[in-house]
């Protein structure tokens, strides 16, 4: 707006969300953190016996990588480079702190079937990963979106595995909503609301909520994607 | 030396800001989390006495048969009496300790003979999903129903049901791969059930 030199060193807002929107997508699938990447995998593993709980905790990463993208983004040029990791944790821990705090005090159900899992999203390497890889060298607009862009493609894993689990292991889906299906002949009981009911005879395995279902899933999963994604890099 | 100083400050006005910000928020959620402890505990204890119009309570109507129904008996252990028109209905105690991985929370209620268990709960547990966990679930809960405190020398356990010809009326079946949490829950579960024991005669 000034002048013509200073529109090329501060880029418009449009030119921001055009390249956070190309990180986005590339976090959901292209480089998706997960699948690619294989980073955050133990509580993709750990908390995908039953949708729901996918999905809060999803909302959790989601909240966490795009807040602390955003923050460590506008601190890049002040933050020292010889302590930019501890300030990186310090950024994610205040993020996962409150909402973990949130959680407790809002749906205290659900902060109990996470247990410490939302705490444990302070580690989880897709969140320290794009603020090294990306918030540190972008401006907050376009890191806000890499944020979003790779906790939705967190997202999208953690729901396929759980929608797996959940069908083979419980034979519902999005059992303790108002939403669930269930796949049950027969009387249930008052204690689960349900929305729809289909009476298909159908013996779900134990196995697929313990934690072996979650490795076979993953495992089958992330071999999928690989073999349909198209032009694999390296 | 001047990059040194200069990352030091940094890390501290950062830390500062953040640990005040997080502190006057937890403050200020802090009421709210107490409740929803409390309502836990309540709502097990109603549970686990059966007392008549748990079912579909909202909260505060919870905390209202908390506060009509049981009667306090404080000392240690504090029982719970269940009353329904003057007549003791069953008791409730607390039995809590070290599980495997952190702590145990859990009730025993009785029935009004102070032997015969009318149900258990272990509200708060942190044990592995899906093994030591599932001492949270109903189903591993409701074996305890009907069963004995003590019998002889026998005091209430979970044990390893291949390891027993049958399951005495003072024993439940452990979780297979959960041992160890079926271990430490013996350990505070005895230790309840003594001092619970013990109080009773006392209050004879």
């Amino acid at each position: 707006m000034n002048g013509q030199g200073s529109d090329k060193e501060k880029p418009t807002l449009k030119e921001d969300i055009r390249m956070g929107r190309k990180a986005m997508w590339a976090g959901i699938v292209m480089d998706n953190p997960v699948f690619c990447q294989l980073l955050g995998v133990c509580s993709a593993l750990a908390v995908t016996g039953k949708v729901v709980n996918a999905v809060v905790m999803s909302v959790a990463v989601i909240f966490v990588t795009a807040m602390s993208n955003v923050l460590v983004s506008t601190m890049r040029k002040a933050i020292p480079r010889s302590v930019r990791m501890i300030a990186e944790v310090v950024v994610i821990a205040f993020f996962v702190i409150l909402f973990d705090q949130l959680l407790k005090a809002f749906w205290f159900d659900m902060s109990r079937e996470l247990g410490p899992y939302v705490g444990l999203i302070i580690t989880n390497c897709i969140v320290m990963g794009r603020a090294e890889a990306f918030a540190l060298q972008n401006r907050p607009v376009p890191s806000l979106l890499d944020g979003i862009g790779n906790g939705l493609g967190y997202t999208a894993v953690l729901v396929a595995v759980a929608v797996v689990r959940e069908l083979t292991g419980s034979g519902t889906l999005l059992a303790g909503t108002p939403l669930a299906i269930v796949f049950k002949a027969g009387q249930l009981s008052s204690e689960t609301p349900c929305l729809l009911q289909i009476p298909i005879p159908f013996e779900p395995s134990q196995m697929m909520i313990l934690a072996p279902g979650a490795f076979f899933t993953m495992g089958i999963l992330i071999f999928i994607f690989r073999a349909i994604r198209p032009e694999e890099e390296i | 030396m001047n990059d040194k100083l200069r990352a030091l400050v940094f890390l501290a006005i950062l830390s500062l800001i953040v640990g005040n910000v997080l502190a006057g928020i937890s403050l200020g959620l802090q009421q709210r989390i107490e409740n929803n402890r409390k309502l836990l505990m309540v709502g097990s204890l109603l549970d686990v006495l059966q007392v008549d119009g748990r079912e579909n309570a909202s909260d505060a109507e919870l905390l209202d048969l908390f506060e009509e129904k049981l009667q306090l008996k404080e000392g240690s252990p504090r029982i719970y009496a269940y009353e329904e028109d003057g007549k003791v209905q069953a008791y409730a105690f607390d039995v809590s300790g070290r599980g495997l991985w952190d702590k145990v929370k859990g009730l025993v209620a009785v029935e009004e003979d102070g032997v015969t268990v009318r149900g258990v709960r272990f509200y708060e547990q942190n044990e592995t999903p899906g093994l030591g966990g599932e001492i949270g679930t109903l189903a591993f809960v409701r074996q305890f129903e009907g069963k004995r405190l003590q019998e002889e020398t026998d005091v209430l356990a979970i044990v390893k049901a291949g390891t027993v010809a049958d399951l005495s009326s003072t024993q439940v079946d452990g979780i297979t791969g959960a041992t160890m949490t079926g271990d430490a829950v013996n350990v505070f579960l005895a230790d309840g059930i003594e001092a619970f024991l013990a109080r009773m005669e006392e209050m004879k």
